[in-house]
């Protein structure tokens, strides 16, 4: 019983991380992304910074093809942590990858 | 005269009132207009001219030539940045008998002006550059990036028969005070006052035109003037009463973050502005600068604008203090801006600013910063400042490293690559470098990837460039003046392909001539990536994008050899395909220049973007269009 709330309270707070980083997100940017996560939302709150999603979503990439694409921006200077790019790239290649319908 | 131009630029007092009290204290209705016309586009600078700050030091009787000769010595001018033009003849005549100044001759004018520029960014000393007044279109650029970024300058060209006042003209957007100088006796004079003007902060170039029957006189009374007033920069110190408030306000915000720019540097305000900040531990966003306005390993120092690492730092900020940066911030996110804003710079002009009511200080940098400090330390005791400064710190330590680890780790996902990542190519000249090199460098949003292996700030590497003007073209040319003026500092030039090859290539001939021994390293993707990227980006769906052509921005085909270009002038070079190569290359580099002459390194780079891949362009040759082959 106590591990079931414990779990509910999780998925809860999670929920409403979830929502509030997506609207973050939508404040960010115009594109709409997919829900997903943190990914999704450090993707809108980190690279809109310096550009907008709109050449991001119609892209479809293999995991390998969006490593390539998320750590070249860091390597530029994005400011996005090394942890935080694994789940930007766990989200990209899942909402737009090789077998996503455009 | 000082408070007159203060209150006026703070909006304290009206146009008509500022005329009013010019006209009081003794000045001309002329005067007192000239003066107010100055102050539109710039600030303080033209105060001087109307001022009474030059003064005669000693009598001089002789050509005009040589009255020229003799001011511009008494400025302090080691080197005249001359072009060619039979107008420069008195000047030069003159010239012969004065050999401890020095010519260096550039075969453009464009060149002339951005060694000019390197020199003056380099030494914190006003140049001077002279060429036809044909040449003055060629040097407009330039000019413009000199102006941009604030750069002392005075420019002279001589002037054609029935020419007038109306021909400075040209120059207006690119110069802060412009005058055709018809008198003889007067040339010591207005030179003077070019000069004073030129150095006033917050800087900028002036431009002479004279008469070539003027600079032909060949018997002229006058005096030469004295160069303790021309070389005196009139400062302005803070209103201290904006001060106390500036500094409550510092002290009572939870996040507040300070933007500074380049009139820290050219204030030569850095050692007191690295002293304010880490009193209460003031995050500090470097804005796009011709210089390292700040040092980039201090523990205050989070970054450039543009890669935006302080949206990292805990919260958003609740203050923004611009020092000496422009307005609005450049690059600085808009959304981001809070509503309490100080803006604190000599360069204060209304309509420039968000939010709509900040506070401004319009003075000096160094002088604000160092009241600032003052106030600071009056309202705070030693414990409440370390309270506020060490968790500060210690934010900005976690973001600055962990972005750090973030981006080398990323740079050596592709370390090995061919072409070259610009990363790696960063990294291995970093390895080779003197720790105290200058860096002269002519980036665009590639510039992060080299730059960030480098430490700006004393003791440390010195950055010139990109300059703000952004007219490209400038690179090599003010390396060569950076050089001149730091001749026992290793002088790096970086440059990109593209950049290069707009009007750079008559800089080699002053680099080879003039024995100036610089490391140029050309950053070669063939490409104008910035321009490609943009368009492909901006129009994804457009033609070039959909056929995949690149209609303007390839620079392969052909392929330029740099190296090629640089043997015609009779420097040296090689070319660099693989990363294996760079260093030894880099260490030939360096073992030419300490044998005292240049050396180029033309580095094969990767292209990126939008469109990296693409190669195709349309097709044309002439020669297969013609009826008959001749």
């Amino acid at each position: 019983m106590r591990v079931k709330i414990i779990v509910r309270c999780m998925l809860a707070l999670t929920l409403m991380l979830g929502i509030s980083l997506w609207g973050l997100a939508q404040e960010n940017s115009p594109v709409k992304l997919p829900p997903g996560g943190q990914g999704s939302a450090l993707l809108a709150e980190h690279c809109t910074k310096c550009h907008n999603l709109d050449e991001v979503v119609r892209l479809r990439q293999t995991r390998e093809q969006w490593e390539g694409t998320v750590y070249s921006m860091i390597a530029r200077g994005a400011p996005v942590f090394s942890d935080e790019a694994v789940l930007i790239v766990d989200y990209l290649s899942v909402a737009f990858g090789p077998d996503t319908p455009k | 005269m000082r408070e007159l131009v203060r209150d006026y630029l703070e909006g304290s007092i009206s146009r008509r009132t500022f005329m009013r009290r010019m006209s009081v204290a003794g000045f001309s209705t002329m005067a007192a207009t000239s003066a107010l016309q100055s102050l539109q586009p710039l600030s303080v600078a033209h105060a001087a001219v109307v001022d009474d700050t030059v003064q005669p030091l000693k009598p001089f009787s002789g050509r005009v030539g040589e009255l020229l000769a003799d001011q511009l010595k008494e400025a302090g001018v080691e080197f005249l940045f001359l072009g060619n033009g039979s107008g420069l003849g008195s000047l030069c005549d003159a010239l012969v008998d004065r050999p401890q100044m020095k010519i260096i001759q550039g075969i453009h004018e464009g060149q002339c002006a951005s060694i000019a520029d390197g020199y003056a960014k380099a030494s914190g000393k006003t140049a001077f550059a002279m060429f036809s007044p044909r040449g003055l279109q060629h040097a407009s650029t330039n000019m413009k990036n000199a102006m941009a970024d604030r750069t002392p300058i005075v420019f002279m060209t001589d002037s054609y028969d029935g020419e007038g006042p109306d021909d400075v003209e040209p120059v207006e957007h690119f110069t802060k005070f412009r005058v055709f100088v018809e008198d003889p006796a007067s040339v010591s004079e207005w030179t003077a006052k070019a000069f004073r003007l030129a150095a006033t902060l917050p800087g900028g170039t002036t431009y002479l035109r004279v008469p070539r029957s003027v600079l032909e006189v060949q018997k002229v009374s006058s005096h030469i003037y004295d160069a303790k007033a021309i070389n005196a920069p009139m400062n302005l110190s803070p209103d201290p009463a904006l001060i106390e408030r500036a500094a409550k306000m510092l002290l009572e915000a939870e996040r507040p973050v300070m933007h500074v720019g380049m009139e820290v540097t050219s204030a030569g305000a850095v050692p007191a502005v690295v002293e304010f900040a880490d009193l209460i531990g003031l995050p500090v966003i470097q804005e796009s600068s011709w210089s390292a306005d700040f040092p980039t390993t201090h523990p205050c120092y989070v970054g450039m604008t543009r890669q935006v690492a302080f949206t990292r730092l805990p919260g958003p900020p609740d203050l923004l203090l611009n020092l000496g940066g422009k307005a609005p911030p450049m690059h600085y996110p808009r959304k981001l801006i809070p509503e309490k804003v100080i803006y604190a710079r000599v360069e204060n002009r209304e309509g420039d600013h968000s939010p709509a009511e900040p506070l401004v200080i319009t003075a000096s940098v160094r002088e604000t910063a160092l009241a600032l400090a003052e106030s600071i330390r009056s309202q705070a005791t030693a414990a409440q400042l370390r309270k506020l400064r060490e968790p500060r710190v210690e934010n900005i330590r976690k973001v600055v490293t962990g972005l750090r680890q973030s981006f080398e780790a990323a740079s050596r996902r592709r370390w090995d690559v061919t072409p070259m990542a610009w990363q790696r190519v960063g990294y291995e000249l970093n390895e080779v470098l003197d720790r105290d090199a200058y860096i002269v460098e002519e980036f665009g949003t590639n510039g992060p990837k080299v730059l960030s292996w480098f430490k700006f700030g004393e003791g440390d590497k010195t950055r010139i460039g990109r300059t703000t003007g952004d007219c490209l073209g400038w690179g090599v040319g003010a390396s060569i003046g950076t050089k001149l003026a730091r001749p026992d500092n290793q002088v790096v030039c970086l440059q990109a392909d593209g950049g290069f090859l707009f009007g750079q290539i008559e800089a080699l001939w002053s680099m080879s001539r003039y024995d100036v021994p610089i490391i140029l390293v050309v950053f070669n993707n063939r490409s104008y990536n910035e321009t490609r990227t943009r368009m492909f980006r901006a129009q994804h769906n457009g033609r070039q994008y959909q056929e995949q052509i690149d209609m303007l921005s390839h620079l392969g085909n052909p392929d330029v050899d740099f190296t090629g270009l640089a043997g015609a002038f009779g420097i040296k070079g090689e070319k660099v395909t693989t990363p294996d190569q760079l260093r030894p290359a880099f260490l030939r580099a360096v073992k030419a220049t300490r044998d005292g002459r240049p050396y180029m390194v033309d580095v094969i780079v990767e292209r990126s973007g939008s469109g990296a891949e693409v190669t195709n362009f349309p097709e044309f040759s002439l020669a297969g269009n013609r009826s008959r082959h001749v």
